[in-house]
């Protein structure tokens, strides 16, 4: 096996998918041809670099950016309670306001109430006619 | 949660559901992303748009597949379509690693925190970021084939099965094609090394 071929295989060597023989090839040639065995070093290192590559994280948010963007093409239609959390909630404000004034309302009727029963009528004082 | 669970839940557009695949599949949806533009904006963008399509689409997925190599297809067309549309508006520029970059990858012990864990001199730290950055320089000049194999198989780390079939490739091809690709990447870094 020449120097070409041998590096030919240098993926199939290094994941042990080649078969049983030609991986005995390529050892024996290793073995015996050091600039063969220094490519293989590189090849190797290089693998491993690229394994080693961080990842990188994720966007902070990521998932609350893609949710709107799919409210937003949907037109509101998907991720709303998502949108509540973005904006303020004017109907609950507004019912809360409604709610508050119907009691004082309410309150202000019973307070004012008995002032506005009329005063208990006197009896009529019957006049005396002159005998 | 089971990965047929998971999509019959998806397929009845349950919100919950689908936070959880996002969560599950954010990080590795965007690093190929990011790995293919070599743009953090764009790579944002574009990972939005995969699970955008993904939403729209689950419909359509039939479990021939994992779940995650159909996630992995959609990405891949989406890169394939948004090269072409920066080829066209010759807007595209591939940085390498900028300091935003490895700031953010650095937060929280970060992933650069841990590939550089095992440097423990300056200037071997200082190595190791030139290192990384010549890599993410030499894989974005890669052509795009190539590109897509290393960084599926040799950054991802999936198997040869499914990186066959998200390209449509056969499992031969995608192994001569790689190794090509491994290659090339070698003979570019040797001045690195």
């Amino acid at each position: 096996m020449d120097h070409e071929a041998v590096q030919e295989r240098f993926s199939d060597y290094l994941e042990s998918e080649l078969p049983p023989e030609e991986q005995a090839e390529v050892a024996a040639h290793l073995e015996s041809c050091e600039a063969c065995r220094n490519e293989l070093l590189a090849f190797r290192q290089t693998l491993r670099s690229l394994a080693q590559l961080p990842p990188i994280p994720a966007p902070e948010g990521f998932v609350g950016k893609v949710q709107q963007r799919i409210n937003k093409r949907s037109r509101g239609r998907f991720f709303r309670a998502e949108r509540l959390f973005f904006r303020v909630p004017f109907e609950w404000i507004s019912f809360v306001i409604i709610i508050l004034m119907l009691a004082l309302y309410i309150l202000l009727m019973q307070e004012v109430r008995p002032l506005a029963t009329p005063p208990p009528k006197k009896a009529p004082v019957e006049k005396k006619l002159p005998r | 949660m089971r990965e047929s669970r998971l999509v019959s839940r998806l397929q009845e557009r349950d919100e919950a559901a689908f936070r959880e695949m996002v969560r599950t599949y954010g990080q590795r949806v965007y690093n190929l992303v990011f790995r293919m533009l070599g743009n953090r904006e764009e790579a944002e963008d574009l990972a939005q748009e995969v699970f955008v399509t993904v939403f729209k689409s689950i419909d359509g997925f039939r479990g021939d597949s994992k779940l995650s190599t159909w996630i992995y297809r959609i990405a891949v067309n989406h890169c394939k379509n948004r090269h072409k549309y920066l080829a066209r508006r010759m807007v595209h520029a591939r940085a390498p690693l900028d300091a935003a970059d490895r700031d953010a990858a650095g937060r929280d012990g970060g992933p650069t925190m841990a590939l550089q864990a095992q440097i423990s001199q300056p200037d071997k730290l200082l190595e190791g970021l030139q290192l990384e950055e010549a890599l993410q320089r030499e894989i974005a000049a890669l052509d795009e084939e190539q590109r897509l194999l290393i960084v599926l198989r040799d950054v991802q780390g999936l198997s040869y099965q499914e990186i066959a079939s998200i390209t449509a490739l056969p499992e031969g091809t995608v192994k001569s094609r790689l190794h090509r690709a491994r290659m090339t990447l070698k003979d570019r870094l040797q001045k690195f090394m």
